[in-house]
């Protein structure tokens, strides 16, 4: 049952995915000027491409964060079947309001524009936007404190943060992966209790007329955004630290350092959000300081115990290459550079100069795309080709990982670029009089994405394959 | 290595990306326009984002012929407040709100504008009737030579820099390592623990110091008498500027708006920059085309952004939050002196 259910995860990805991708082609298409006549598109494709991704790869994350820690503690099938059939009605929901309603707030819906569209998209598309969030979020909600119960089954929750190992016994041993699911699930409760509060604003505002308070909304938004953007990275991560030691042939184990770095993270993505509102000036000072000391020392346990554990790990290692590796290791790469362009992006004074150019889809398209999600795909085969033990080619693998490389950093280069030469982040045309090189710069990015697409649709040949035979073992 | 290749290794960014990736796009948008009154002015300033005239649909209708297929009345509305026509749903303004997804924002025209703006939309119009040639005011015509290219901004390219280093010594320790694997070796790894060790100790000074050194840099003073202060409404989709605070859309009808075509040049300027309605951006890019300083614009709240403009010039200003469908077409622009 569990598996079956795993199954369906991978295969909704793997649809959407690509649905998502080529919204992305589509808008640096428009940006591009090569494609006028879809110009009307672009700003619900941006609604639709940016929340779908963001909801995706949460799914995605948690699912094979989740597949990991099952080898550790029992989960509860209902519960798993449950998030996928609320995350569907909750997407089914999206897709109305955009598809049909064409609502195009973004996909941090920033208040209160979602309900003042100068008639761009009626009421209706607006409430069912907000009802397509709160079926996701309570599913969410439920998800993780059920995943949390999950956990409780085997650790007391100070075992699960790992506290006792600064005691004189560190039994029971706590996995890595048990440990980031924890921290993930307490941070992932908080933000969403943060979107509870924004929809209930929002829903207060829309049936009463009566408008919430900016600064308070913009500061809950992003605390809801930020935090569920990151754990969905900490939840691929929790899966590289249970795969990678299967290939490395070296344990990866919890100690001292691990906890420490952990239970930071838990403190340091919560105080982090205020760099998202460096440029309210009147948001007292000391939170825009807070912003980017948390910021910077963030840096510190990605580096020094993930990303270096890793490495280590790798070193010298036995380990084969295969898709894989090859994704689990890109995936380490891109967050790492990702985070860098973040923590630069944090300093306030460079964010002056930054904010929302395109230096911000850069950077967290990189720990995204070329991070995240190549953590998750590669945990994906490796879930499947383990069920399936299929025959590889490893001449594809290797044009697979050529492709993405070369595509995902060709594309990511072009919004780097564009960050620098100060052109904006959504826009759907560039003024000629002021910042035409923006559509030379969407130019090249199409197409280097096109290759990513190409790349990721070789992929997903390869994982359709594994999913119909792991469909068919799972029937038997 | 010498001070001058320093310089142009300095500048590597600009003469290398632009010339190499950017001159083509320079080059296509380099436009010379024919007419110079008024109409046409207003015409390249307010309307030209969303629409030409004979050079097919863009975010909004291709206006060639236009004034034939609506009446006079309607455009004269039409262009003043399209948001109330949308309001009362218009028939026609729900069309082209169904046909083009962007509603046409209201941008203050005023009914005189308006007039001759029509009328240079029939003036044109019927010109390029009789010649068949392009419109002049919205297609490319070749012959002017391309502007200088832009440079980046100072920070912008630091923060590149520093970026392309940091990007570059990551891809190096990931390839050194990655190619090491394979080859099993018995190796412990606790030459690794220790480096780890001597690399957290270093980093902590170095974050410090960071910190220190950039936290001093933030745009948040308000030591100083500013040489200028200018209230700034954002609405969707457009800023409007004036010597006293407008706050709510009451006050439109009761502050005179003005236009910043005299700051002074290297002055304190004390931007209170606040919003009608939905977030929006205030963000005043330098003659090169790069941000020179921005602020949010929030509903409910006043935002102080204090700068110098150093140079004399035409700074233009854009909005950077994503505010509705035509939020790329608005823009303003202020002179100093």
């Amino acid at each position: 049952m569990q598996r079956k259910n795993t199954l369906w995860w991978i295969a909704v990805t793997l649809i959407l995915f690509p649905i998502l991708v080529l919204l992305g082609l589509l808008m640096r298409g428009i940006q591009a000027d090569a494609l006028p006549a879809a110009q009307g598109l672009f700003y619900p494709a941006m609604t639709l491409h940016g929340l779908g991704n963001v909801g995706v790869w949460f799914v995605a994350s948690m699912v094979v964060a989740l597949v990991v820690i099952s080898g550790h503690v029992p989960l509860s099938p209902g519960v798993s079947w449950f998030a996928f059939f609320g995350t569907v009605l909750g997407v089914v929901l999206l897709l109305v309001a955009v598809l049909l309603g064409r609502f195009a707030a973004g996909w941090y819906f920033l208040y209160p524009l979602p309900l003042m569209s100068q008639g761009a998209w009626p009421t209706w598309a607006s409430v069912t936007f907000l009802l397509s969030l709160t079926v996701l979020g309570a599913t969410w909600l439920v998800w993780s404190l059920a995943t949390l119960l999950a956990i409780s089954k085997k650790f007391t929750l100070a075992q699960a943060l790992g506290w006792h190992y600064f005691g004189n016994d560190a039994t029971p041993e706590v996995p890595p992966s048990i440990l980031i699911v924890t921290v993930s699930m307490i941070a992932n409760i908080a933000c969403l209790v943060s979107g509870v509060v924004v929809l209930c604003l929002f829903y207060w505002h829309a049936f009463t007329g009566q408008a919430a308070d900016a600064l308070l909304m913009k500061n809950l938004t992003f605390f809801f955004g930020h935090v569920l953007v990151n754990i969905s990275m900490y939840l691929g991560v929790a899966a590289v630290y249970e795969i990678l030691p299967v290939y490395t042939n070296k344990p990866w184990k919890t100690n001292r350092i691990t906890v420490i770095s952990w239970n930071s993270v838990l403190l340091i993505v919560l105080l982090a959000y205020f760099h998202h509102l460096y440029l309210d000036f009147v948001q007292p000072s000391a939170l825009q300081y807070i912003g980017q000391v948390a910021s910077y020392v963030s840096s510190l346990p990605a580096a020094l115990v993930t990303l270096f554990g890793a490495l280590t790990l790798i070193f010298r290692s036995s380990m084969k290459w295969n898709i894989t590796t090859t994704f689990l290791v890109l995936g380490l790469m891109g967050w790492g550079i990702g985070g860098m362009a973040a923590v630069i992006d944090s300093t306030i004074a460079i964010n002056a100069k930054l904010h929302n150019t395109l230096w911000v889809p850069a950077h967290f398209h990189t720990y995204m795309v070329m991070g995240l999600v190549l953590m998750v795909l590669g945990g994906i085969y490796h879930y499947l080709q383990s069920v399936t033990q299929l025959s590889e080619n490893m001449a594809i693998h290797k044009l697979v990982g050529a492709l993405t490389f070369i595509g995902g950093y060709g594309f990511l280069a072009m919004f780097y670029l564009g960050g620098a030469f100060s052109v904006p982040r959504r826009y759907a045309t560039y003024p000629a009089d002021i910042i035409s090189h923006g559509s030379v710069f969407a130019q090249w990015g199409l197409v280097f994405a096109t290759l990513f697409l190409v790349a990721l649709l070789v992929y997903t040949a390869l994982v359709v394959k594994r999913l119909m035979k792991a469909f068919h073992v799972a029937a038997a | 290595m010498t001070r001058a290749s320093l310089r142009l290794l300095s500048r590597w960014p600009d003469a290398v990306l632009l010339h190499g990736l950017l001159l083509p796009a320079l080059l296509s948008s380099s436009v010379a326009f024919a007419d110079t009154s008024a109409a046409a002015t207003q015409f390249q300033t307010q309307c030209i984002a969303c629409h030409t005239i004979g050079g097919g649909k863009q975010v909004g209708p291709d206006l060639l012929g236009v004034t034939e297929r609506r009446t006079r009345d309607w455009l004269q509305r039409w262009i003043t407040q399209p948001d109330v026509l949308l309001a009362e749903k218009d028939a026609i303004a729900m069309e082209l709100l169904a046909t083009y997804q962007v509603p046409m924002p209201n941008q203050q025209v005023t009914a005189e504008q308006a007039d001759a703006l029509i009328d240079y939309l029939a003036t044109r119009s019927t010109e390029l009737a009789q010649t068949g040639a392009p419109d002049a005011g919205t297609m490319p015509v070749d012959a002017s030579p391309p502007p200088a290219p832009q440079p980046m901004g100072e920070i912008q390219q630091t923060a590149l820099w520093i970026f392309l280093g940091f990007a570059a010594f990551i891809a190096v320790v990931f390839a050194w390592v990655s190619a090491s694997a394979g080859s099993a070796s018995s190796g412990t790894a606790s030459g690794a623990y220790t480096l780890r060790t001597v690399i957290f100790w270093l980093s902590v000074p170095i974050l410090v110091g960071l910190l220190f050194f950039t936290l001093r840099k933030t745009p948040y003073s308000t030591e100083g008498t500013p040489d200028r202060v200018v209230y700034v409404a954002t609405r969707q989709f457009e800023f409007i500027f004036s010597n006293e605070p407008i706050t709510k859309s009451e006050d439109l009808s009761s502050v005179k708006r003005i236009t910043l075509d005299a700051l002074p040049a290297g002055g304190l300027l004390e931007f209170r920059v606040t919003s009608l309605d939905v977030t929006h951006n205030f963000a005043i890019y330098d003659e090169q085309g790069a941000v020179h300083a921005q602020v949010q614009s929030m509903p409910g709240y006043v935002n102080r952004l204090r700068t110098r403009l150093e140079k004399p010039g035409t700074y233009n200003v854009l909005c950077l939050e994503y505010c509705g469908l035509a939020h790329h077409v608005m823009k303003a622009s202020l002179t100093t002196r």
